[in-house]
This record gives C-alpha cells, sequence and structure tokens, in this order.
C-alpha cells in the first residue's frame, strides 16, 4: 500500500482492535448460522474483551486526534471531537455489554451486537468524504444519513424476515440515530466546547 | 433429517459483518494512501 502512514502505536492498536472486533462479528454470525454455539461463547468472550479494548483505546487515540487537530490551527473546534469519541465508547461498550448480559435471549443478543456494529462503523463511513470533497455538509451525509442508514436497512430486514421490527432495533436504532443528529446539531456549540475542555483536561 | 446442504445461507448478520470490513477498508484505506487526509479527521464543518 503507498502512503507514509506515521501514527502512536495506541493508534495502530486501536485500529487493529476495531478491525478484528468487526471481523469477529462476521465470524460470530456465520458460528451461531452453523450451529457451533460452543465455539461461539468462547470467542464472544474474546469479543468482550477486544471490545474493551476498542473502548478503552478510545481514549487516547481521541486525546492524539485533538493533539494533532489544535497543533494545526483547528484551536477550540479540534477539542471538541474529543465529546464524539466519548459518546462513540460509552454507546459501542454500553451496547455490547448489554448484549453480553441479554446472551440468553437470542433474539435480544443478535440485535444489540448489530448495534454495536453500526455504531463502531460510522467513523470508517465518515472517512468516505475524503473520495467525495464535493459533498456538502460530510458529517450530515457520511457520518449520519449513511452510517445510520444500516439501521434503516436492519429494520427493513426485520420487518421484511419476521413480521415486525424488534423492540431493541427499533428503540435502540432511534436513540443512536437521535444521539448522532444531536451531535450534529450541537457540535462545536458553547456548551459542547465546555465539555470538549473539560474532558480535554480530565484525561491529561 | 439430513442436512443436505451444509454451507448455509448467507444470513443477514453475516452480510452486515462483510459490508462492515469493507466500510472500514475502504475508509480507512484513503489514511494509508493519501495521508494528507488525517489533517481533516474531525474536520466536520
Amino acid at each position: 500500500m503507498q502512503g507514509n502512514y506515521h501514527a502512536p502505536a495506541v493508534i495502530s492498536l486501536h485500529g487493529s482492535l476495531a478491525v478484528s472486533w468487526v471481523a469477529l462479528f462476521l465470524v460470530q454470525s456465520l458460528l451461531i448460522s452453523r450451529r457451533s454455539t460452543r465455539a461461539h461463547r468462547v470467542l464472544g468472550i474474546v469479543s468482550l474483551l477486544m471490545a474493551v479494548g476498542v473502548a478503552v483505546t478510545m481514549f487516547p487515540a481521541g486525546m492524539y486526534q485533538v493533539g494533532r487537530d489544535v497543533a494545526a490551527g483547528m484551536g477550540e473546534t479540534g477539542v471538541s471531537a474529543l465529546v464524539g469519541v466519548v459518546t462513540s465508547a460509552v454507546m459501542f461498550l454500553g451496547l455490547v455489554i448489554a448484549g453480553i448480559i441479554c446472551r440468553r435471549r437470542p433474539a435480544v443478543h443478535k440485535r444489540l451486537m448489530l448495534l454495536a456494529l453500526i455504531v463502531l462503523l460510522w467513523p470508517a463511513w465518515f472517512r468516505f468524504r475524503h473520495y467525495f470533497p464535493g459533498v456538502p455538509r460530510p458529517d450530515i451525509w457520511f457520518a449520519v444519513v449513511l452510517a445510520d442508514s444500516l439501521i434503516v436497512i436492519s429494520w427493513i430486514w426485520d420487518k421484511w424476515a419476521n413480521g415486525r421490527i424488534h423492540p431493541v432495533l427499533l428503540y435502540g436504532g432511534l436513540l443512536i440515530i437521535l444521539e448522532h443528529i444531536f451531535e450534529v446539531i450541537a457540535f462545536d456549540s458553547i456548551y459542547w466546547r465546555n465539555v470538549a475542555a473539560w474532558m480535554y483536561q480530565a484525561f491529561q | 433429517m439430513r442436512d443436505i446442504n451444509p454451507i448455509p445461507r448467507l444470513s443477514f448478520f453475516s452480510a452486515m459483518g462483510i459490508i462492515g470490513l469493507l466500510a472500514v477498508h475502504v475508509g480507512f484505506a484513503k489514511t494509508f494512501i493519501l495521508p494528507e487526509c488525517k489533517a481533516t479527521t474531525t474536520h466536520r464543518r
């Protein structure tokens, strides 16, 4: 691969853990479709540990990002990004832990894990703006519309395949969409900046 | 009855996992190919 990418080890670690968790989601769904529940349970423990690693490494990765963007002259807007990092970490890990708690209720468990996947993926979707720099408001079109389209697709699948949208998918998905919309509206406001500055100091 | 087709159809969840992996790789590939993109990571507006 071309380019000369340089980043601290924690960024590579965070990225590796996040990609591995997505790959593990695929493996876990394949294992269940093959009825290999024993292997699914064992890998579930690995998945939980990995999810904790993803969430924990989000904080130093976010701090690195803030330091880099502030140095690049973005000022308080650069610090504001830290709030989204924290909300993503909390939502992702919260959904995974809820999924583990509800592991004996497959219908709930798998939908919580699906929502966790969708939350984890939004930075990847947001990066699609680099391919389409002409698109205005990438924070809306890529980070909300494209990223959360997976929630809408999941609703359609649930209704089509199961006759109704499961409440976990419906209300959990709605909460995620509303939180993402709130982030777009409130991002970099004075209140947002205050929270971000407080977080920035707390993590140092 | 013995399952004559041991390879199950691709489930919705597996498909979502594949979409996720593709999104991660395509989304972040740009970071490695064009390192200058990193400077706009948090640029939302």
